[in-house]
């Protein structure tokens, strides 16, 4: 089946983002399809590149964005909400003149939209939130 | 699925208050997006959800919008398919015409039924 992952919650401040993660690994090792991984509201922190966790505590960002990169996946991070929570991608850093992006390669800035066009394109949608 | 349905059926399932955090304002974007994209989107308002549609609302003592500008901005995008669970607005003595919003009230076993027609859910 195809599925898109809805993840509001962000790393360190919700388990739901760990929850996603391994949902979509189990969806994976099974032979489904991630039609699309968006990220929203605070899920938005699942992308940046400056998180530094201890030692002993797993990097969620840098773990999703090797999984996006292994399974060649469409991630998408809402901007309206990664703009509000300060995770800025090259561009958009550029465009606000801000001093440093710091979003993750292969996560991509776009709008709602693209949580809408995957809601009609995949057979379920499930959703990690607080 | 059947090939008469042009639009998915997406319910956008709003269970929060207003003003403290962020859910509220976010399932209300994501329900005009989805009008944007000519979906056939309906909203339910459940739980504390149901506090969102309070009339009245006087939000510039917390720097945030007034969620019910955004609100009033459903209807012209063509989302006018609203949902309320009776007992939500009971439990808070809340009265449906006290409600800034025309809703269709539901009892808990209909809103079941209606979770259960839907295509996808979108929880807040």
């Amino acid at each position: 089946m195809k599925f898109t992952l809805a993840i509001y919650g962000a790393p360190a401040s919700s388990q739901s983002a760990y929850t996603a993660l391994q949902f979509a690994r189990a969806l994976v090792a099974q032979g489904h399809t991630i039609y699309r991984l968006f990220f929203y509201a605070d899920g938005i922190h699942n992308s940046s590149l400056l998180a530094t966790p201890p030692q002993d505590e797993i990097n969620l960002p840098e773990q999703w964005q090797q999984f996006i990169s292994d399974h060649q996946l469409d991630a998408v991070v809402c901007i309206a909400a990664a703009l509000r929570r300060g995770v800025l991608d090259q561009t958009e850093a550029a465009r606000y003149d801000k001093p440093v992006a710091n979003m993750r390669d292969n996560f991509e800035l776009s709008g709602l939209g693209q949580l809408i066009e995957a809601a009609v394109n995949s057979d379920r949608v499930i959703t990690f939130g607080n | 699925m059947t090939d008469n349905a042009p639009a998915a059926s997406l319910l956008i399932h709003c269970t929060t208050a207003p003003y403290g955090n962020s859910r509220a304002r976010d399932a209300i974007d994501a329900a005009l997006a989805g009008a944007v994209f000519d979906q056939n989107i309906q909203l339910l308002f459940s739980g504390d959800g149901v506090l969102q549609l309070l009339n009245n609302q006087n939000s510039s003592a917390l720097a945030q919008k007034n969620i019910q500008n955004l609100l009033s901005v459903l209807t012209i995008y063509g989302i006018d398919t609203i949902y309320t669970q009776h007992s939500a607005l009971q439990q808070r003595g809340i009265p449906a015409h006290a409600l800034t919003l025309a809703t269709t009230v539901l009892s808990d076993d209909e809103m079941g039924q209606l979770l259960d027609q839907q295509q996808h859910i979108f929880s807040f």
